[in-house]
C-alpha cells in the first residue's frame, strides 16, 4: 500500500483495464437490440408511408407536389436508422462487462464510447430487473447503485441471467466494506 | 485546559438531558400548526389554481364564494391540527423516530450515523415566538429528509447538539477533544457590503427580470387602461421616439440588478458567521430568515470556490461546501450545499487542511492540460456565433471592420479561457480550475470518489482525446478534452485510491 501511497501519477505500476478483460455480452442480446431497431425502422416507416398515403389519397395532393421539407425529414431519418444500425453493429463488439478483484467495469457505445467502473467498496444495493421481453429472451439487467446520484450509475443491460447472480454472489462475499 | 474540559462535560450533560427530554415520543410546539395551515393552503391553491380561477369567472360560485371559503379554510386548519397531533417524535437507543401521517400513518427510523447535519431555519414569525424549524438530513435513502417545524430555540439547541454528541461518541475513532473554533468569516458590515457589491449582478439581474415579466400579466389590463387615458400626442410621439429609452432601460435594468442581487445577499448573509470546529463546520447567518448549518469535516466532498473579478480585487471568494446528498438532483434542497460568501484566501488555507488530511509527505504536484484541440473548439464556437451576429447586422465596410475585431476578439478570450482550464493533481487530491474572469476551483480527494466514468466519441478516438467524469457522493465533475493518456492515467490511479485506501469517505 504504501507503495502506491508515496508515488507520483505514474501509469506503469498501475493495473490497467485492458480490452481482452472485457466479456461480452450473449448473442441473444444482440439480436434484441436488432429487432428493437428494425421494429422502430418499421413502425416509423410504417406511420410515414401511412401519412403520405393518407396525404395522397384523402387530401389529393399530386405525388409530384410533395413538399421539400418531407423529402428532407426523410432523409433525415434514413440517416439517423442507418447510423443506427451502423452503430448497432459496430458497437456491439464494443459493449461488454469486466468483473476484476475490487471492481466491476462496463463499457459501450460506437459513436459515443463510454467505460464505467464502480468499486465494489462504493456499492450502496444492487438489482437485477427483466422486463417480459429479456425474459422470454432468458437476458436481464444488472443495475448497481453508488452513493449520490439519482437512478443506477451502472446498469449492464442484456446480461445472462446466470452470470448476473454470479457477479451479485461474488459482490456480496468480497463487496460491501 | 479548561475549556476542553467544559466543552466535554457539558457534551455528557446534554446527552442525559436529551435521554430525558426527548425518551418519550412527544409532539412540537403547537403553533407548528401554523407552518402546516399555510403550507397546505399553498399546496391547495398551488395544485386547484386553474380550476379556482375558473371559478372565480362564474356568477354562480361568487354567491356562495363565502360559505365555500369558510369550509375549505375549515377543512385545511382541520387537517393541519390533525397533521400536528399525529406527529411525534422521539430518541429511541441510536436513532430518531418520527410518527406521522395524515391519512395512512407513517413511522420513520433514522439511525444517528445516518444524519448528515442538522440545520435550524427560524422564519420571521418563529423568530417573533421563539421557535425554529430543525431539518434532519440524511444520505443515501432519498425521501427521508424530515422538517420538524416548530421547536422552542433552546429545544432545538439541546436536542441538535445531544444527537452530535451522541453520534461522535459512537464513532470511536474521532477524538473527542475539543479545540477553540477557528474563524473562517465574519462579516462585518462593510465586509458585508463588499460581498453585496461583489455578487454576480448580471445574473441576479435577469432572475428579476423574469420574476417580473411573470408577475406583468395581472397588471397587464391596469397599463392599457393607464396608456391608453394617455393624450393621442403624447403616443404619437413615443412611438417615434421609443429607441430613445433604451439606453434609460438598460440604464434601469444596470441599476435594479445591482440593488436586488447586493439587498439579496445582504439579507442572506447578514451578521454571517462562519467557524472551523474540530469535527465540523458552522455557518449562522440571515437577516430576516436566520439559519445555522452544521457540517462535520468527514462528511465533506467537495470544495468549490467560485470569484469574479470584483470579488479577486477585494481578495475574497465564495465558497461551495458540498456534502454527501441523497440525490444529485436535489440541489435545491438547502442542505446539500452550504455556502460561504467572502472568505479569505487563509481562512480557506485553514480550511483545506482541515478538510483534506495530508497524509505522506508527496505532494508533488502535477498540472494536466487539455489538449490544444478545446483551444480550436472555443475559438471555432466564438467565430461562429459573434461572425454570424455580425453578418447579421451589419454590411460594407463596417462588416470587415466588426469582423476584425470579433477575430481578434475570439482569439483573445479563447486562447485565455483556454489556459485557464486545467487540472492539478498531488497523489490524493485533485483540483479543477476553469475560468477567466469568473473564476471556479473545485477540490475534491481521490479516495472519497464513488466512481470514474471515462467517455470519448468517435472524433475523440481518433483525435485520442477523452473526457473523464469524477462521481462524488455530491454529484459529478468532468473534466473535457483530456489526452487520452492522460485520462487512463487518471482514471487508473482514481480507482487504486479508491480501492485501497482504507479511510471512511464519509
Amino acid at each position: 500500500m504504501e507503495v502506491f501511497e508515496n508515488s507520483t501519477l505514474s501509469a506503469e505500476h498501475l493495473p490497467e483495464l485492458v480490452a481482452q478483460d472485457f466479456e461480452q455480452l450473449p448473442n441473444r442480446y444482440f439480436r434484441l437490440r436488432l429487432c428493437t431497431w428494425a421494429i422502430v425502422c418499421g413502425v416509423s416507416f410504417c406511420l410515414m408511408l401511412g401519412g403520405l398515403l393518407w396525404a395522397v389519397f384523402k387530401e389529393d395532393m399530386p405525388l409530384t407536389n410533395i413538399p421539400t421539407i418531407l423529402w428532407g425529414f426523410s432523409a433525415a431519418w434514413f440517416l439517423f436508422m442507418c447510423s443506427w444500425g451502423f452503430s448497432e453493429f459496430q458497437g456491439f463488439d464494443l459493449r461488454g462487462y469486466a468483473v476484476r478483484e475490487r471492481d466491476l467495469s462496463f463499457r459501450s457505445g460506437y459513436f459515443f464510447h463510454t467505460y464505467t467502473t464502480v468499486p465494489f467498496n462504493r456499492l450502496q444495493h444492487s438489482e437485477i430487473s427483466q422486463g417480459p421481453l429479456a425474459r422470454a429472451m432468458k437476458l436481464c439487467t444488472l443495475k448497481i447503485y453508488t452513493a449520490g446520484s439519482s437512478g443506477a450509475n451502472l446498469s449492464i443491460a442484456g446480461m445472462d441471467p446466470i452470470d448476473a447472480q454470479r457477479i451479485r454472489d461474488y459482490i456480496d462475499e468480497h463487496g460491501i466494506n | 485546559m479548561p475549556s476542553a474540559f467544559v466543552t466535554t462535560s457539558m457534551s455528557m450533560e446534554s446527552i442525559e438531558e436529551l435521554k430525558s427530554a426527548f425518551g418519550e415520543p412527544r409532539r412540537q410546539h403547537f403553533l407548528g400548526t401554523i407552518r402546516y395551515f399555510t403550507r397546505n393552503v399553498n399546496l391547495f391553491v398551488r395544485s386547484f389554481f386553474p380550476i379556482l380561477a375558473g371559478l372565480a369567472l362564474s356568477d354562480e360560485f361568487r354567491r356562495y364564494i363565502e360559505v365555500v371559503a369558510i369550509v375549505l379554510l375549515t377543512l385545511i386548519v382541520i387537517a393541519a391540527v390533525i397533521e400536528f397531533w399525529r406527529f411525534r417524535f422521539h430518541v429511541d437507543g441510536q436513532s430518531i423516530v418520527i410518527q406521522k401521517g395524515l391519512l395512512e400513518r407513517e413511522v420513520i427510523t433514522i439511525p444517528f450515523e445516518r444524519i448528515q447535519a442538522l440545520h435550524l431555519e427560524q422564519a420571521p414569525w418563529q423568530r417573533f415566538v421563539g421557535l425554529t424549524a430543525l431539518k434532519i438530513d440524511t444520505a443515501g435513502t432519498s425521501g427521508a429528509e424530515v422538517d420538524l417545524q416548530a421547536l422552542k430555540l433552546s429545544e432545538a439547541h439541546a436536542f441538535r447538539d445531544g444527537i452530535m454528541a451522541l453520534r461522535s461518541n459512537l464513532a470511536p475513532s474521532i477524538e473527542t477533544s475539543e479545540m477553540e473554533p477557528k474563524r473562517l468569516v465574519s462579516l462585518s458590515t462593510r465586509a458585508l457590503l463588499k460581498v453585496g457589491v461583489t455578487q454576480d449582478h448580471l445574473r441576479n439581474g435577469f432572475i428579476a427580470l423574469g420574476a417580473i415579466v411573470a408577475l406583468y400579466e395581472p397588471f397587464e389590463s391596469l397599463i392599457d387602461a393607464w396608456l391608453s387615458a394617455l393624450p393621442r400626442i403624447i403616443l404619437g410621439v413615443l412611438s417615434w421616439t421609443w429607441f430613445l429609452f433604451i439606453p434609460l432601460g438598460v440604464f434601469l435594468f444596470l441599476i435594479l440588478s445591482f440593488v436586488v442581487s447586493s439587498a439579496g445577499a445582504i439579507f442572506r448573509y447578514y451578521n454571517l458567521k462562519a467557524e472551523l470546529h474540530d469535527q465540523e463546520i458552522s455557518l449562522k447567518a440571515g437577516l430576516l430568515r436566520k439559519f445555522e448549518y452544521r457540517i462535520p469535516l468527514s462528511k465533506i466532498q467537495i470544495l468549490e470556490w467560485k470569484s469574479n473579478l470584483l470579488r479577486r480585487s477585494l481578495h475574497i471568494e465564495t465558497l461551495r461546501v458540498f456534502q454527501a446528498s441523497a440525490q444529485e438532483s436535489d440541489t435545491s434542497a438547502k442542505g446539500v450545499a452550504m455556502s460561504i460568501p467572502g472568505i479569505s484566501s487563509e481562512a480557506s488555507d485553514n480550511l483545506v487542511s482541515a478538510v483534506f488530511e495530508f497524509n505522506g509527505d508527496d505532494q508533488t504536484q502535477e498540472r494536466l492540460r487539455p489538449s490544444s484541440y478545446l483551444y480550436c473548439r472555443f475559438l471555432a464556437f466564438r467565430l461562429l456565433f459573434l461572425g454570424a451576429v455580425v453578418i447579421a447586422v451589419s454590411s460594407g465596410v463596417a462588416l470587415l471592420v466588426l469582423m476584425g475585431c470579433v477575430i481578434f476578439l475570439s482569439l483573445i478570450t479563447a486562447r485565455k479561457k483556454f489556459e485557464h482550464y486545467w487540472l492539478s493533481v498531488t497523489p490524493d487530491i485533485c483540483q479543477m480550475h476553469e475560468g477567466w474572469l469568473r473564476k471556479k476551483r473545485v477540490m475534491f480527494s481521490f479516495f472519497k470518489l464513488q466512481r470514474v466514468v471515462f467517455h470519448q466519441n468517435a472524433l475523440m478516438r481518433r483525435r485520442g482525446l477523452a473526457h473523464i467524469t469524477f462521481a462524488t457522493a455530491a454529484g459529478n465533475r468532468t473534466f473535457r478534452f483530456l489526452p487520452e493518456r492522460d485520462a487512463k492515467r487518471l482514471y487508473n490511479w482514481s480507482l487504486m485510491k479508491m480501492e485501497r485506501d482504507t479511510r471512511k469517505w464519509m
